[in-house]
């Protein structure tokens, strides 16, 4: 379903950007955002107003593909540092929004609320980055948070069910289904052939009866 | 004195309040424009005088380089060399003093209404007239006719959460929180019982947005 931002039809747009993270058990929620002001949409106020450094990219393509995006907090505030440090950082949820204003800038609701999620992720790395200059002397350091995008993690995570006894049975206990799977498991069916143990059908006449009678005979 | 010195000795001033705004011409000519929503914090870019003589300002340089760039100082523009950047242009025979926020204003709001508006001839506010509320200073974008409660355009979004009946400061009552965003070093050059200061850049004065 396609989803029409009507408020890009002016040939002069005005909007800001809103992340939002989720961090912990039970959730401690941060919220920032590049406005003047705080702006409360759909229940939440985003209000780390002080904090936004950088919002990276956003590929936005019609084939779905599995991006990372880094979002970075200025290192002075202590809240930004104990988020970082906290135990609960890796994993946590990261949800980017981006929001079309009005004249007045406010949130624009006609025809529809103009506010759109334009990424779900979560933090993958997080890291704190130092910049001295010793000429300036100046050193300033960055909060970095690296998010990976849920399809990656989709792509790295390893889900199913075995086709063995155990795992079969883990899930459904009391279910016989698989439990000759170990005793044909090296057994090689070559279709409209005697099946053959060890994979090898040299011997087919020898191994024929010794298959059925581990598989059982019907 | 210090920044506010600097203010008052300038050899030039650049004032920087433009909003973020990106741009994109077509190949048919046609522009589209998108601004990102941000505070529009005030940038001053003071080039100062050369040549002071150190032994009469060292005072004044002991002074920033107490502030460095690691603290703020309001600036104010109510000085007889500066008082010609926010000068009152309205009908009212002064700067008004009586003004009050008329209501909450929305967040990030350009428009606000204020009451408690003196009697003037014609327009209460030009455009390019200056307001302040909760410590932020706006300028007026249009002429505001002068009215009860009057409902007037400001330059960028409220900053911060004021409320009904939040002072309205005007014109030279307007003040600028500020950070030295560079902070020049400056170089002696010896002369009969002293040496000339020559600063070595033009200082950057950036507005403490702090809500």
């Amino acid at each position: 379903m396609s989803t029409t931002m009507t408020a890009l039809s002016s040939a002069n747009i005005n909007h800001a950007e809103f992340i939002k993270m989720t961090v912990g058990d039970p959730a401690t929620y941060y919220f920032f955002c590049n406005a003047a002001s705080p702006i409360s949409v759909d229940g939440m106020t985003f209000n780390g107003l002080g904090s936004l450094l950088l919002l990276g990219e956003i590929n936005r393509e019609v084939k779905a593909t599995s991006v990372d995006l880094s979002v970075s907090l200025i290192g002075i505030d202590p809240s930004n540092i104990a988020l970082l440090l906290s135990t609960d950082i890796k994993g946590s949820l990261v949800e980017v929004w981006r929001g079309f204003l009005d004249s007045d800038n406010q949130i624009i609701t006609s025809p529809s609320q103009q506010f759109f999620k334009r990424y779900t992720g979560i933090v993958n790395s997080v890291a704190i980055n130092e910049d001295w200059n010793e000429q300036l002397r100046s050193r300033v350091a960055t909060c970095s948070i690296a998010c990976t995008s849920m399809r990656k993690v989709l792509e790295n995570r390893i889900a199913g069910l075995k086709t063995n006894q155990a795992s079969w049975q883990f899930y459904h206990a009391g279910d016989t289904s698989m439990d000759r799977v170990a005793a044909i498991s090296n057994t090689y069916f070559d279709f409209g052939k005697p099946p053959t143990k060890g994979g090898s059908a040299s011997n087919p006449a020898d191994t024929a009866q010794e298959v059925v009678d581990s598989v059982g005979a019907p | 004195m210090s920044f506010q010195t600097i203010f008052e000795i300038q050899q030039s001033m650049t004032v920087n309040n433009r909003r973020t705004v990106g741009q994109q011409v077509s190949r048919s000519g046609q522009i589209r424009t998108a601004q990102y929503l941000t505070s529009v914090p005030w940038v001053f870019t003071i080039t100062p005088h050369n040549y002071l003589y150190y032994p009469q300002v060292r005072d004044v340089i002991q002074s920033i380089d107490n502030l460095d760039r690691q603290t703020s100082m309001v600036i104010t523009f109510d000085t007889p060399e500066l008082e010609w950047f926010v000068a009152y242009q309205g009908g009212a025979s002064s700067a008004p003093t009586t003004m009050t926020l008329d209501s909450t204003p929305a967040p990030n709001a350009t428009t606000l209404s204020i009451t408690g508006v003196p009697s003037a001839s014609g327009d209460i506010f030009k455009a390019g007239d200056f307001i302040m509320v909760d410590g932020y200073t706006y300028k007026v974008t249009q002429d505001v006719a002068r009215a009860d409660t009057i409902s007037v355009p400001i330059h960028r979004p409220v900053i911060g959460s004021p409320t009904a009946g939040a002072a309205v400061a005007c014109a030279e009552n307007c003040t600028f929180n500020v950070y030295a965003e560079a902070c020049p070093t400056y170089t002696l050059t010896p002369m009969t019982d002293g040496a000339f200061v020559n600063w070595d850049g033009p200082f950057v004065f950036r507005e403490n947005v702090a809500p």
